[in-house]
């Protein structure tokens, strides 16, 4: 790719719109843009292009035809034609790390590093999994669901043994069937949301999405095939092994979000998939100082948006799991419609119909699977911020531990100083130190570039990167000479 | 000591400390280890600002000539700090390169450190095949370097919460959000802040940058500038740089420390003001100093970074701190503002304590009277 320097952002100018992350949404926001004769950079952090969802083989890799792999291939492939564009700069393995200005992006990779000035930019990078420790879940043989369906789907890898799947929400159904299809023995599914209230989103999906519900039924059928005790309001309470997963305890989940140990259950298990729910990777968002709200609706802490899908800093659009949980469907709605925003072309009216439709039903689906109480299944012992090995323990016992700020915590526990920068603890300790999710947000460590580590020799091969300033020298003794 | 107890939770004491960092601290320590009352007040949290997002260099070699027995001093507290606080402080004395990259910068290092060895700097230097035998990770085509044992530094995150911990146990008061609103000087000082007014018979100013803004309430005016230092930090890496590493030119700290991470700053300086509250990165400085860091440590180059982060750094003229009276007002005393402040803090804030007890400290501060850029009456 030729250098790319530009001018400032103008939204009237030739300047590329740049799309950070290549999954439904970005991909689907990329192909309107380019039908609408409009430059675009994608950028991703991934070798190939397709997000989670999308998740293809390696060229040149196959598997086993028994190894039904879900990857909605056709639809795949007719989204990525648009990488044969012309109008398409895809810059894959390459990290937006910042935004020296609101519509530039810093990216580094081994393609080469730069700022690329758009006349936009769309934040289509994804959710994340939220995490929810328990004893024994840092073991080897503990994976989480979006780990899992990774391997699975970009490497042909299926578990070999017993699998428990785990959690609350629909990637429970989703990872199971996923496993049961490819021919792995799922043994018991739990999802921790009581049957009854599941019930009314699955309601009012006949209407709104009956794709979707159809889908889900498919996939539950596929595990109660495959032969799995499936388990309504049970979390997993324990995991037991000493080099590896040996065995799983469930619980019922009491009133108060905690295990009733009095009814658990131990079962053999070589591998226990989590699936405690999903969160909007917000980062790239709080990083540009865009007006953040708590939407429990939307999976969490999201982008406050305009109806064009525009956040509060004017040319930056946020679409799909990354501004609100919702899945492929209405990720790759979000993703056209923020290109017709872009483009200034009305956006055709089915699709804007079919996501008001969709958008509704994703938030009751949402709203559906919140628990009462937040699950609790931590102990003292049980480590909560991975990076920096920090125990439930630690964290009760630091200074700062009833500061009410996790800004203050982390100042003095380390906790979220590590390699995630608090994307994978910070939620949960906040939680487990009885912050409410208002207190939480609020007190969160400010986000400091780089978004996602990067080495430093790439950082440090910015092309584009102004002049030195040196600091200033303390020039007192060779003022003597 | 109740009676004490009681007058401070009235929001009176003998001595009213404004800012919450390393200075303030170490005052606070001073004077209640010695049995005054002492409220320290502070506009957010403490220790969140110079003292906390400092890199943690306790560096000799890096300092003025004519401050190296003051750092060497500050050093006699931190060498028995972790027992006195009974915390683990990250502390370590292995000792610190100073690098020069050009021939310029090798004459300048030989030049400083000559001084800085007349000032009591234990140093040497090193040809570059001595060097590269005792430091082969740094770049073999590194001009010229001093060694000294003294260098070393401390986990400013683990120095706070020990610090705290210690002045409360004293009895001091330590009040957070208290932004000063007002100072009034009559024959008691009263201090009006968003948390309420606090009465003292001395106020000790150790605000940092922020020290110019409270000494013009009392009409002193205080030349204080603002650098904006950035730091980066690496993910946990084998452990191999057991020291810390400075610049001839002062354009670049680096050190290893517990956890395996790597600590990059220099001063490189990032985008903000006092008066914006911003602390922003300035992505071009930043890569420049990374590139520094590469050329001097090539082993760095696959490291991630994890994060880069901004902090304030308040500045004299003469990049020589504050400590003494402030100029027309016999109980208003200011401590403030060493470059390297996390190194000369423990002694600063000391001295300033001694200063307030017995007017006698027992290092000479006359270099460091506030007056000395004041045109207001003494």
């Amino acid at each position: 790719m030729a250098n790319p320097v530009f001018t400032p952002t103008n939204a009237n100018s030739d300047a590329p719109v740049i799309v950070i992350g290549a999954g439904p949404a970005g991909l689907a926001c990329a192909q309107e843009l380019v039908a609408g004769n409009r430059r675009v950079v994608l950028i991703d952090d991934n070798i190939q292009p397709g997000g989670q969802y999308f998740r293809q083989l390696p060229p040149g890799y196959s598997t086993a035809p028994r190894a039904r792999l879900m990857r909605d291939k056709a639809r795949y492939d007719d989204l990525a034609r648009v990488l044969d564009s012309p109008l398409l700069t895809h810059l894959p393995r390459t990290t937006a790390w910042s935004f020296p200005q609101p519509g530039t992006v810093a990216h580094a990779g081994p393609l080469g590093s730069g700022r690329i000035a758009g006349s936009a930019v769309v934040i289509a990078t994804g959710a994340q999994e939220r995490s929810m420790p328990f004893p024994g879940w840092t073991l080897p043989g503990v994976i989480s669901a979006g780990g899992c369906l990774n391997l699975a789907k970009a490497h042909g890898l299926v578990p070999e043994g017993r699998v428990v799947v785990a959690g609350n929400g629909p990637l429970v159904l989703v990872a199971a069937a996923t496993m049961a299809a490819a021919g792995a023995r799922v043994t018991t599914v739990a999802e921790a949301q009581q049957s009854r209230r599941l019930a009314g989103a699955a309601l009012s999906g006949v209407v709104a999405a009956p794709g979707i519900l159809a889908k889900a039924a498919q996939y539950r059928a596929q595990i109660l095939r495959a032969g799995a005790a499936w388990k309504t309001g049970w979390m997993v309470s324990r995991a037991h092994g000493d080099e590896t997963l040996r065995e799983v305890s469930i619980a019922p989940v009491g009133p108060d979000g905690r295990p009733d140990l009095t009814r658990e259950r131990t079962i053999p298990a070589d591998l226990l998939v989590l699936g405690y729910g999903l969160m909007p990777g917000s980062d790239a968002a709080r990083l540009l100082g865009c007006r953040m709200e708590l939407r429990p609706d939307l999976g969490g802490l999201v982008p406050v948006r305009g109806p064009d899908l525009q956040t509060s800093t004017a040319g930056v659009y946020a679409v799909g799991d990354g501004a609100g949980i919702g899945g492929v469907e209405v990720a790759l709605i979000e993703g056209r419609l923020a290109a017709h925003a872009i483009l200034g072309t009305p956006a055709p009216k089915q699709l804007a119909h079919r996501y008001r439709t969709l958008d509704r039903f994703r938030r009751a689906l949402n709203s559906a699977y919140v628990l009462p109480t937040p699950l609790r299944a931590a102990d003292d012992d049980t480590i909560i911020c991975r990076c920096e090995e920090l125990r439930l323990r630690d964290l009760k016992a630091d200074g700062n531990a009833a500061s009410g700020s996790l800004n203050t915590l982390k100042t003095s526990s380390r906790l979220g100083m590590g390699r995630c920068q608090g994307r994978n603890c910070l939620h949960t300790a906040a939680g487990l130190l009885g912050l409410s999710p208002e207190t939480m947000v609020e007190t969160m460590p400010r986000f400091r570039p780089p978004l996602r580590p990067v080495p430093l020799a790439r950082l440090a091969a910015d092309r584009d990167a102004g002049p030195a300033r040196e600091p200033d020298e303390i020039i007192l003794s060779e003022a003597k000479d | 000591m109740n009676t004490a107890k009681a007058r401070t939770a009235a929001g009176q004491a003998d001595t009213i400390i404004v800012g919450g960092g390393i200075f303030g601290l170490f005052c606070a320590m001073t004077l209640a280890e010695a049995g005054k009352s002492v409220i320290l007040l502070d506009k957010g949290r403490i220790w969140a600002e110079a003292s906390a997002v400092n890199a943690g260099s306790l560096g000799v070699q890096n300092k003025l000539p004519a401050l190296i027995p003051y750092t060497l001093w500050s050093w006699d507290i931190w060498n028995t700090l972790s027992d006195r606080l009974g915390a683990d402080l990250g502390l370590r004395r292995n000792g610190g390169y100073k690098i020069a990259m050009t021939e310029d910068e090798a004459a300048r290092l030989g030049r400083v450190v000559s001084e800085q060895i007349d000032y009591g700097l234990d140093a040497q230097r090193l040809s570059p095949a001595a060097l590269r035998a005792q430091a082969p990770w740094i770049a073999p085509d590194c001009m010229a370097a001093t060694w000294s044992p003294q260098d070393g530094y401390a986990s400013p995150t683990r120095v706070g919460p020990a610090l705290r911990r210690k002045v409360e146990s004293l009895g001091v008061r330590i009040v957070e959000g208290a932004a000063v609103a007002a100072v009034e000087n009559g024959p008691d000082i009263r201090v009006l802040t968003t948390a309420g007014d606090f009465h003292g018979t001395e106020l000790a100013i150790t605000a940092g940058a922020w020290s110019a803004t409270i000494a013009a309430m009392l009409g002193v005016k205080i030349p204080i500038s603002l650098d904006v230092n950035m730091v980066s930090v690496t993910e946990p890496a084998r452990p191999t740089i057991e020291c810390i590493v400075t610049h001839a030119r002062g354009i670049l700290t680096l050190k290893q420390v517990a956890n395996g991470s790597c600590l990059i700053g220099g001063g490189w300086q990032g985008i903000g003001s006092i008066g914006d509250s911003r602390k922003d990165i300035d992505h071009d400085q930043l890569v420049h100093n990374l590139r520094l860091a590469m050329r001097v440590i090539p082993g760095l180059a696959p490291l991630n970074i994890l994060r880069s982060w901004a902090g304030y750094e308040g500045v004299t003229p003469d990049s020589y701190p504050y400590l003494g009276r402030l100029p027309g007002h016999d109980n208003v005393y200011l401590a403030a503002c060493a470059r390297g402040g996390f190194t000369l803090g423990p002694l600063m804030g000391t001295l300033l304590g001694e200063l307030i007890l017995t007017d006698r400290p027992s290092r000479p501060i006359t270099i460091f009277d506030p007056a000395r850029f004041s045109n207001a009456a003494a």
